[in-house]
């Protein structure tokens, strides 16, 4: 007798692991048993802090260092036919006699050494240092250059160009940019560039939609601050991003001005987002009475600004410095970062040069200042503004509580929304120490990507991918085979939903970035966005091999020969998507009631059972009955194998297995 | 004593047989008319995110507050012209509302307008992130997410009947910290095509679904309740809803958030609490006060003729009673009292809090901002009023959930009610 789905409806199935957390439960069932919901395990006051997994069903070490250095495992099922990227797997696709299982980065991955630690060694290496090959995500870009045109264009020309031209053509940069972000994302090989330099973006948040002038400015913030830095220095990017038009006009410092017109929106973001964090904050305290660092932490830096005696001898050994910021800090920052302007059609002929330059006649040179310094005025009077300036962004990134701060950031983004304090300590202590080395970031991120806890199964399922990184890696699970671009149906199409999903790109209004902890992403819009989003991704096109966006059907029939039965396709796509499978395998040998995984469960009933509002077919097929090949391209039959093959494997990706890492 | 939501065994329904009738359930319910039998009291916590500037708002008209107003404002100077006077509420003499909140004002009888609320003053801060996060942790000085939002254990500290389909709604694609820690939310920001697919197993999708996220963790009770809401939204005729009294909502998402409110509240689904945001204030630049097509105008004015349409569609209704809502209106800080050099203002403290409701009694209360240039805090208005106080008012008085709400939603904080019912 078969087991509705409604079962769900009113039993539970509770994992041993998550169950523990569950207040009033009497007992605790063992995984794959059923029981009753006791009424004391509602759901008001359920802290469990993960869920949604199969338990036990912790993945190779491969497959979970994919996927938390990139967009997750691709099985490099591109890399066919050259001339058109978007139909690189279709005419004749069934005849490759490759072995997609053996190729992609799994099996790249598995290449670099003999054991997991010299192939995670190898592969942070490499990640760490990408070279210009890129040959797939070059492919796709070459394939549509009139697209992408804009891309290498420098500041000066897209702001003079585009700025004051229109809603249509001030636009136009920032568009190529979005949809080249989701391009990259998902074909390029340097996985972890593309995933860090997500990470900056959020992390030097600027609202890109904001106005013309950060539409335009978008494409060099990019390529100038982000991926310029991605690895390297962490004031260098400070301070491109401080000078940088984006930055400039999204906090208000481009009307930072002398006498009444002090603005101190950039530098209160300066201290509390960018560098020090808001932990080093003591809001109104007199900043002569905060607590000193003891020894002054810019003395070993060799700094020869902060050296200069004319500039103040910041580094002075003698100098106390300050280990918390005041609301006092931040204005008189604010002081010194007055007359920063970048050149726009107010003073500039055309639409001006979005290119920064101090405004003297703006800054505030009058007077001494007392930035971080307990009290004391060691900022000379008469400094020019962009002097003056950078000496504030370099007390703020080099001070040891901007590695604190960017150390956590970094450790939740790669390991825990809750990283260990000691795996931070760690990170911090390099990215102190290496303040004035060029591959700062690399080094740091070096210590917590070797880390154990990084390693650890035990941390495996702690994040939930936010909307780009899932679907990016939906994406690249399922055989993505299309290059998103501007002028393009498809593209807009897909963006709308996604969009929906509540993390559009570059459209996080408030300076601190899309949060990166799971509860906020945890709700119902984005969940059933981020769904829809894939369900339009398998189904788009999907009667057409050659213009069909994700190729499950033709990775289907080009990896499974004859005709396959509903186990053998529930096996192979789960296999393919999430990257493994478990001893058990995931359905069993027996019919979908007695799967070893819920997911096996779900999927073999999906493929077996016909759907409720056709009850008459209820046991529509046998678990090991072949399925004739050629329906699996289209709804043929009253079966309609074709949308169950892409709904099985939405099902998949729509998973819990999939949505964390 | 609170009991147990078992939205499940609602969806599932007494005795159904079929899977089919479990999917269809909540549907074919709300379509009889018989979807909800749980009446409940309804919070509306609207947060005000970016720092309003309240003296752009609860406008000084006249006197020595006025005077201090009036020397440090000159761009974005309000004139006592430009306000519609409180001054037939007691407390309201001196003060008027900004000219684009005539919807506001036209519900002031049914308005408590508090002065000068903000964080106790050894917690002050000018971070946004800080002072929201404080404010919707209900912590003061504290950033210990761990305690899960005062949202939250308001829900969980009041009682729910058996059958309640949903506790809380976030008008948002996220949920706020303000109800973190409580799982059963909807998070609903846009109803349309609110569905993981429309193909032919859009029903057997969405029961997969739930079996995928049948555990106990935190991640499959979010997604248990987006099948839920799936479910829910896809019944509901959205743009056929009528509100009551002839009320009309503005055609924007501010305001359209609070018309999914009133209706899905009107269903009797057991939605006890909502969210509803609304940015943009942090205006440091170009404020532009009276503009009601930008800026801090623009803002005001979707505010305030939003949350009037949303009270009179309420108050109007005859199945539903205006005592039984309650409107809180916060945001996370004031703005400085002397314009900045940008025809802006920079951050500062307190800032008024609008509480609405059939059971408010209209009128100003509180402390009014001490304006004197000697009398500000960095140049900030001084706050007068916890707005713990505020929001234990509103929980314990207002909604009538007696004094031990508050010691479960703000624990350690000893307050007296304020009386404004």
């Amino acid at each position: 007798m078969r087991t509705p789905f409604h079962q769900t409806g009113r039993r539970h199935f509770l994992k041993a692991a998550g169950a523990g957390s569950l207040a009033g439960l009497a007992s605790v069932p063992a995984q794959g048993s059923t029981a009753e919901r006791k009424p004391g395990a509602d759901r008001r006051g359920v802290a469990s802090p993960k869920g949604g997994s199969d338990g036990t069903l912790t993945p190779p070490f491969a497959v979970r260092v994919l996927s938390k250095m990139g967009f997750g495992v691709s099985r490099g099922i591109t890399g066919g036919s050259a001339g058109n990227p978007d139909v690189i797997l279709a005419n004749g696709f069934e005849s490759l006699t490759t072995n997609f299982a053996q190729t992609g980065d799994l099996a790249y991955f598995q290449s670099l050494g003999s054991t997991d630690d010299q192939r995670l060694a190898a592969y942070v290496e490499e990640q760490l240092a990408p070279t210009s090959e890129d040959p797939e995500l070059d492919a796709r870009i070459a394939a549509h250059a009139s697209e992408f045109n804009l891309l290498g264009q420098s500041q000066t020309q897209l702001f003079s160009t585009y700025e004051c031209n229109g809603f249509s053509e001030y636009t136009r940069p920032f568009n190529q940019l979005e949809r080249y972000t989701f391009t990259a994302a998902c074909y390029s090989r340097w996985q972890l560039r593309e995933l860090m330099v997500d990470f900056w973006h959020n992390h030097l948040n600027v609202f890109g939609r904001l106005n013309a002038d950060l539409y335009v400015s978008m494409v060099s913030w990019d390529r100038d601050v982000m991926r310029a830095n991605v690895f390297g220095n962490f004031y260098e990017m400070m301070y491109a991003s401080a000078k940088h038009a984006a930055m400039l006009r999204y906090l208000d410092n481009y009307v930072n001005g002398r006498g009444g017109a002090i603005n101190e929106n950039y530098c209160r973001e300066l201290f509390e987002l960018h560098c020090l964090g808001s932990g080093a904050y003591d809001g109104n305290a007199n900043p002569r009475f905060v607590e000193s660092l003891g020894s002054n932490p810019y003395t070993a830096l060799n700094d020869p600004e902060l050296n200069d005696i004319n500039l103040g001898y910041l580094a002075d050994p003698n100098l106390d410095i300050a280990a918390v910021y005041t609301d006092d800090d931040v204005l008189t920052a604010a002081q010194s970062m007055t007359g920063w302007r970048y050149g726009d059609e107010n003073t500039d002929t055309s639409c001006g040069t979005g290119l920064f330059f101090a405004q003297e006649d703006e800054h505030n040179k009058d007077s001494t200042k007392a930035v971080l310094t307990l009290g004391v005025s060691a900022i000379p009077s008469g400094l020019p503004a962009e002097t003056e300036g950078r000496l504030i962004v370099k007390l703020a990134a080099y001070h040891p509580a901007t590695a604190q701060h960017v150390a956590r950031k970094l450790c939740q983004r790669l390991v825990a929304d809750e990283p260990p304090q000691s795996l931070v300590d760690s990170a911090a202590a390099t990215f102190l120490a290496h303040r004035k080395s060029p591959d700062q970031i690399a080094r740091t991120l070096r210590v917590i990507l070797l880390s154990d806890e990084f390693k650890s199964p035990s941390y495996w399922g702690e994040k939930m991918r936010r909307p780009f990184e899932y679907i990016v890696s939906a994406m690249r699970a399922a055989g993505c085979d299309y290059t998103w671009r501007t002028n393009d149906g498809n593209s807009n199409s897909f963006e709308r939903l996604y969009d929906g999903a509540g993390q559009q790109l570059f459209a996080w209004r408030t300076p601190d970035g899309y949060p990166d902890n799971r509860t906020h992403w945890e709700g119902s819009t984005t969940l059933v966005q981020s769904w829809r989003t894939i369900d339009w991704l398998l189904d788009r096109n999907v009667s057409n091999q050659e213009t069909r966006v994700m190729r499950a059907i033709d990775i289907t029939l080009a990896s499974l020969s004859g005709d396959p039965t509903p186990r053998q396709l529930v096996e192979f796509w789960c296999n393919w998507a999430l990257g493994f499978t478990p001893a058990s395998s995931w359905t069993g040998s027996g019919g979908y009631a007695s799967a070893p995984t819920r997911i096996g469960r779900v999927c073999l009933q999906f493929m077996t059972q016909d759907y409720p509002g056709n009850q008459a077919n209820a046991d529509l097929w046998g678990a090991d009955d072949p399925i004739p090949r050629d329906e699996l391209e289209r709804d043929a039959s009253t079966r309609d194998w074709r949308s169950r093959l892409t709904g099985l494997v939405k099902l998949i990706l729509w998973s819990p297995q999939f949505i964390q890492r | 004593m609170t009991t147990s939501i078992n939205r499940r065994r609602f969806l599932a329904g007494v005795g159904a047989g079929t899977a089919t009738t479990v999917g269809l359930g909540l549907t074919q319910r709300i379509q009889a008319g018989t979807a909800g039998t749980s009446p409940t009291k309804l919070l509306v916590y609207i947060f005000l995110r970016g720092g309003m500037d309240g003296l752009s708002y609860m406008v000084p008209t006249s006197g020595a507050a006025q005077a201090a107003y009036a020397q440090d404002r000159d761009d974005i100077f309000i004139p006592p012209a430009d306000t519609l006077s409180l001054a037939d509420l007691p407390g309201g003499a001196g003060f008027g509302l900004n000219r684009l909140c005539a919807g506001l004002h036209s519900i002031r009888s049914n308005t408590a307008f508090i002065h000068a609320v903000g964080h106790p003053l050894d917690a002050l801060t000018r971070s946004h992130f800080d002072a929201q996060e404080e404010i919707e942790l209900g912590t003061p000085g504290s950033l210990n997410a761990s305690v899960g939002g005062f949202m939250g254990r308001y829900l969980q500290g009041i009682p729910h009947s058996n059958d309640a389909v949903f506790t809380a709604l976030a008008a948002d694609s996220t949920p706020p910290v303000s109800m973190a820690g409580y799982p059963d939310i909807a998070t609903l920001d846009s109803a349309g095509g609110f569905s993981p697919n429309t193909g032919i197993y859009e029903e057997t999708h969405l029961l997969g679904l739930a079996e995928l996220y049948s555990g106990g963790g935190s991640l499959d009770l979010a997604a248990q309740s987006a099948v839920d809401a799936v479910q829910l939204i896809n019944s509901l005729d959205l743009d056929g809803y009528t509100p009551a009294g002839g009320v009309t909502y503005p055609d924007e998402n501010f305001a359209e958030s609070l018309a999914l409110v009133a209706q899905l509240w009107k269903l009797d689904l057991g939605i006890a609490a909502a969210t509803v945001d609304l940015g943009g204030w942090d205006t440091h630049n170009n404020q532009q006060p009276l503009n009601a097509n930008t800026g801090f105008g623009q803002r005001i004015s979707r505010l305030s003729d939003a949350v009037a349409a949303f009270y009179q569609d309420i108050a109007a209704d005859p199945n539903k009673n205006a005592d039984d809502v309650c409107i809180v209106i916060q945001s996370e800080f004031g703005r400085q009292v002397s314009e900045n050099g940008n025809r802006g203002t920079d951050h500062g403290y307190g800032n008024p809090m609008t509480v609405i409701g059939g059971r408010i009694a209209g009128g100003v209360y509180g402390t009014p901002p001490q304006l004197a240039t000697q009398d500000r805090d960095g140049d900030g208005v001084v706050p007068s009023t916890d707005f713990r106080q505020v929001n234990s008012t509103v929980m314990d008085v207002v909604l009538g959930n007696g004094p031990g709400i508050v010691n479960s939603v703000f624990p350690g904080y000893n307050y007296s009610p304020l009386s404004i019912i």
